[in-house]
């Protein structure tokens, strides 16, 4: 078998076991905050998020 | 003789993923319950002059998410959902959203006496905690984990030292119930004392900040007593935060050269490892807020209603996730280890914050 061969098989296998769920990309929990916490306070410059929508 | 046995659905991801999805629907109906509650109570006059203002609503969404905890786990329907119960994640979301509101110069300002008050309480309560559990006769690995948990800040601090010391699981989810066991009663007490005392906003916050031992109850405290509070008593919890690292590495470093006897040391990248990211969040989201991108205003409205949810869902897990049964495995002399050490901790950084956030770094309204 050659190496482009054995890339793909391996390509496959992984794209498998992604379905299957046997592999999940994890993000580190601390950064995954940082991701969303920035992403809301993008919507809110943008203002697509409004005080009326989120007031706690 | 003849038995049955009720064979188990093999759990799949997609069954594990809606059941993820469901815990998290179910924690955001619980955040819109104690919101509800809040303003049912909020402003109530209360026996022996306590203020309505502590019903404030960390102490609504705790209590909700134990009353549901207790109410999954008697119809056994708690596991399936448990994943989407995530309190660190909703914190971290809401501590760097905080930053948004907060001048960079508070921060260092602050951030100053937090370093000076975080190398005093970790060491004088570790030490303190790491030879009162000696006296007591628990394991190496269980003094560690509880030790880290007592000093710096609860469940997070507890992971990092168990995965240094390569605690068992039960110690970590012993330690782990134990944290939230105490810090949730001292979310409320603590205020009520400082209410007591007169205390400034400043110091409270430093205090909570020093003393409560999860940064989930700190906040929650630091609400309750006010929007400087909170502020103050995060930035100090944050600083105590990043000390994780350095203490990981220590004891990852004594166990394997002292207790294991090995030559080899492990890599000083555990301390970036183990440093709490979402702190670099928070501090841009904080320059952000100083250099005039995030204005006050609508904006600023909008990320501090969003705050306060992320923290109300945070709150609503930390009841969800507390878990008494482990108290039984393990008998009760850590417990006692633990209470001790706590008051300890809670008279100390009373002294240390009065001190430092009083008189030696005075920081008045922010």
């Amino acid at each position: 078998m050659n190496s482009t061969t054995q890339i793909h098989a391996k390509g496959r296998e992984m794209a498998r076991k992604s379905r299957s769920g046997e592999i999940a990309m994890k993000i580190n929990e601390d950064w995954l905050s940082v991701i969303i916490a920035f992403a809301l306070m993008l919507l809110a410059l943008v203002g697509v998020l409004t005080p009326t929508l989120v007031t706690f | 003789m003849s038995t049955s046995t009720v064979k188990k659905a093999p759990e799949t991801p997609a069954s594990s993923s809606v059941g993820t999805w469901i815990g998290v629907a179910l924690v955001i109906v619980l955040a819109f319950v104690a919101r509800w509650a809040k303003y049912q109570v909020y402003g109530a006059d209360l026996p022996f002059g306590i203020p309505g203002k502590v019903l404030e609503y960390p102490l609504w969404a705790a209590l909700i998410g134990l009353i549901a905890n207790w109410l999954l786990k008697t119809f056994g329907v708690y596991d399936p959902l448990k994943k989407g119960f995530r309190t660190e994640l909703f914190l971290k979301v809401g501590l760097v959203m905080l930053g948004a509101g907060i001048s960079f110069k508070v921060i260092v300002t602050a951030a100053g006496g937090a370093i000076i008050q975080g190398i005093i309480m970790v060491t004088s309560v570790y030490f303190f905690s790491w030879w009162l559990a000696g006296k007591f006769g628990l394991p190496d690995t269980l003094k560690a984990v509880m030790s880290t948990a007592v000093s710096i800040c609860g469940v997070s601090a507890a992971i990092a030292a168990a995965g240094s010391v390569l605690a068992k699981k039960e110690e970590i989810t012993y330690v782990t119930a134990l944290v939230i066991v105490t810090a949730l009663p001292l979310m409320v007490i603590a205020p009520l004392i400082a209410q007591a005392v007169n205390m400034p906003e400043a110091v409270a916050g430093a205090w909570f900040g020093g003393n409560v031992d999860t940064t989930a109850a700190v906040v929650g405290a630091g609400t309750i007593y006010g929007e400087t509070a909170q502020k103050i008593a995060s930035i100090v919890k944050q600083t105590q935060n990043a000390l994780i690292g350095f203490v990981a590495f220590g004891l990852a470093l004594y166990f394997t050269t002292v207790v294991e006897g090995k030559k080899e040391r492990p890599s000083a990248s555990v301390i970036w490892k183990r440093f709490p990211k979402f702190v670099l969040g928070f501090i841009l989201a904080s320059l952000l807020y100083t250099f005039g991108v995030i204005k006050s205003g609508d904006v600023s409205k909008t990320i501090s209603g969003m705050k306060d949810w992320a923290f109300c869902l945070a709150f609503v897990c930390m009841g969800l996730e507390l878990s008494v049964g482990e108290f039984k495995k393990m008998g009760w002399s850590p417990v006692i280890v633990y209470l001790i050490v706590t008051v300890f901790n809670t008279l100390l950084a009373l002294i240390v914050s009065w001190l430092i956030f009083g008189w030696l770094f005075p920081i008045g309204t922010v």
